[in-house]
């Protein structure tokens, strides 16, 4: 492939909607960011940390089916829906997490995905990431034609009515964007900004507890600068099927240890199994008030990360 | 591709970060099983004379010897062990011919890609193979197990075959009822054999060979799959098809709502979210 595959941008944190005439807002999808590259021949996937996925979701390799332009690369999300039709990030990890290539086909078909295009950054052999995001989307809507599996990401301009809308339907949130500003590749500025309306945390496994021998939860931590791992809540529930605890108890066996890996004291906690910290799980919270641990976290989802890049300061 | 191995191939004052991934692909198709009245899968439990569910922290592992007596290894020794002999410096030994190598020493390929800062000394270590057309011995432990490994050039890449230790290898003299002798045979008898190579000697070409058990078991699983002759199980989910176009006119028409009964905003007012 002539394309190099490039870092995306990032939308920086924010609690408030911006506001003025050159914002719009997009609803943030709950899924996994992948670039889709097209330089005129093949078609290739890769996620934004340049792993590559082509083979993970092979139909959307089909670009014919929703566009005709010659090269591009496309960035978007890849979702899938939950049994009522919502957006899920434990759903689409059941697709992105596959080891396996010949396992892609049957779990395909249990787990469709649809890609939300949310931007172009190089279209018909020139680099347009300059182009300021006006534009981009223009060039988008004229040459994505929607299909039930690829869409385009809508834009508001009212984004506090598209916040509303996400509290209302429990969607993860919104992305504002400046339409003036530039796509800055491997760049974190505020002309993106992501309002959460919940917000979760990617964090690492340093003990579990058991209940008639299967883990029944488990408890999590993040590392300061200091490489200090801090224990930060206590997961009981979330999206994890009967199965999905049977495998955990199944891989936490060789993993254990005697000593707690955590600097502080996790808090009323008997009889539980410390662990090298390892495995890294994302969990969705309420509310983390300062000095305490995590309010009603939920397990969402096992992520393949290095635990070393689960920090405190996120 | 999944990351095997992480660390570094070391040449006198050349270090080369790299990462291996698992150079084949194991196609064989699995089957699971399942109870034939209930049709849910079947599970190992685990259990002993005073048991019948032993939980993994009641199980240690021992050594026996061929006379029946057992002495536990526990986990701290393995892992001591593993620990110290944990070579994550792969250090090229010696440099010698591919050809040297019988094929009975192959065990396993990795493709060896460079790691991050690893591109350069990873092209330069590449090249060298080439042109000497020689290949690198080195010691590699992967899962905890020591292996002798080759590096060698393969197309632009570099690829590590781990090798058998000689005293893994069993000697011809294993064969039950031994090697006949060479003089059983006749000259003509071998002369007639060496034409018949001759005539059938060719290119080797890989893609002209399949698995065609393989091939034949895809076509029957696919052809059932086709006709629908499922069977219904306990732990299928239900397949009820939710789609994104729902999903998004559903969202659209919330927007239409909300921003009707938004009265007209004041401008500049920055209310801030009870949740965020």
């Amino acid at each position: 492939m002539e394309l190099e595959p490039i870092y995306p941008f990032e939308p920086t944190s924010s609690y408030n909607v911006p506001e003025g005439e050159e914002w719009v807002s997009q609803i943030k999808w709950d899924g996994v960011r992948v670039l889709t590259y097209f330089d005129g021949e093949v078609v290739k996937l890769f996620n934004r940390k340049l792993n590559e996925r082509t083979s993970i979701f092979p139909e959307l390799t089909n670009i014919k089916s929703y566009t005709e332009a010659k090269s591009f690369i496309l960035d978007g999300e890849v979702i899938a829906l939950d049994k009522n039709g919502k957006p899920s990030f434990h759903e689409v990890m059941r697709r992105d997490g596959i080891r396996r290539l010949d396992r892609v086909s049957h779990v395909m078909k249990s787990v469709p995905i649809y890609y939300m295009i949310f931007d172009i950054v190089f279209f018909n052999g020139d680099w347009i990431n300059n182009e300021p995001l006006k534009k981009r989307l223009e060039i988008l809507s004229k040459i994505i034609k929607q299909n039930d599996q690829v869409q385009l990401v809508p834009t508001q301009s009212d984004g506090k009515a598209l916040y509303e809308v996400c509290k209302q339907h429990d969607l993860e949130g919104i992305v504002a964007k400046n339409l003036n500003s530039q796509y800055i590749l491997n760049g974190k500025t505020p002309d993106w900004q992501k309002i959460k309306n919940y917000k979760d945390v990617i964090a690492v496994i340093g003990a579990v507890t058991y209940r008639s021998n299967i883990v029944n939860s488990i408890l999590i931590g993040l590392y300061d600068e200091q490489e200090q791992l801090w224990f930060i809540g206590h997961v009981g529930t979330g999206k994890l099927t009967v199965k999905e605890w049977g495998d955990l108890t199944k891989v936490v066996e060789s993993i254990r240890i005697d000593t707690k890996p955590f600097i502080n004291q996790p808090e009323r906690v008997k009889e539980v199994q410390w662990l090298k910290p390892l495995l890294t799980v994302k969990v969705q919270f309420i509310d983390w008030p300062e000095g305490h641990s995590l309010r009603q976290p939920s397990i969402q989802a096992f992520v393949n990360q290095d635990p070393k890049t689960c920090k405190l300061k996120q | 591709m999944h990351t095997v191995w992480k660390g570094t191939i070391s040449m006198g004052l050349v270090t080369i970060p790299v990462k291996l991934y698992s150079a084949v692909e194991d196609k064989t198709i699995k089957f699971r099983q399942f109870h034939k009245d209930c049709l849910s899968p079947i599970s190992y439990k685990k259990v002993a004379s005073c048991d019948d569910d032993v939980t993994s922290d009641e199980i240690i592992k021992v050594f026996e010897t061929p006379n029946g007596r057992v002495v536990e290894i526990t986990e701290q020794e393995l892992n001591k062990l593993k620990e110290e002999f944990e070579l994550k410096t792969v250090s090229i030994i010696d440099f010698i011919k591919l050809s040297e190598i019988d094929p009975i020493y192959y065990d396993k390929t990795y493709y060896v890609g460079p790691d991050s800062g690893g591109a350069k000394a990873y092209a330069l270590l590449s090249e060298i193979l080439k042109k000497s057309k020689k290949i690198g011995l080195a010691k590699i432990t992967i899962r905890s197990k020591q292996y002798l490994s080759a590096i060698r050039p393969y197309k632009n890449a570099l690829i590590l075959e781990t090798l058998h230790f000689p005293d893994e290898i069993r000697t011809i003299e294993t064969i039950p009822g031994g090697v006949p002798e060479i003089s059983a045979v006749s000259d003509r008898e071998l002369q007639a054999g060496m034409l018949l190579v001759e005539q059938l000697t060719t290119e080797f070409k890989p893609t002209n060979y399949t698995d065609t058990y393989r091939t034949a078991l895809e076509q029957l699983i696919s052809d059932k799959v086709q006709k629908n002759e499922f069977i219904s199980t306990t732990t299928e989910e239900p397949t009820e098809q939710k789609n994104v176009v729902d999903l998004m006119s559903a969202l659209q028409a919330s927007i239409e709502r909300t921003k009707d009964a938004a009265p007209p905003k004041k401008p500049r007012t920055t209310r801030k979210k009870a949740t965020s």
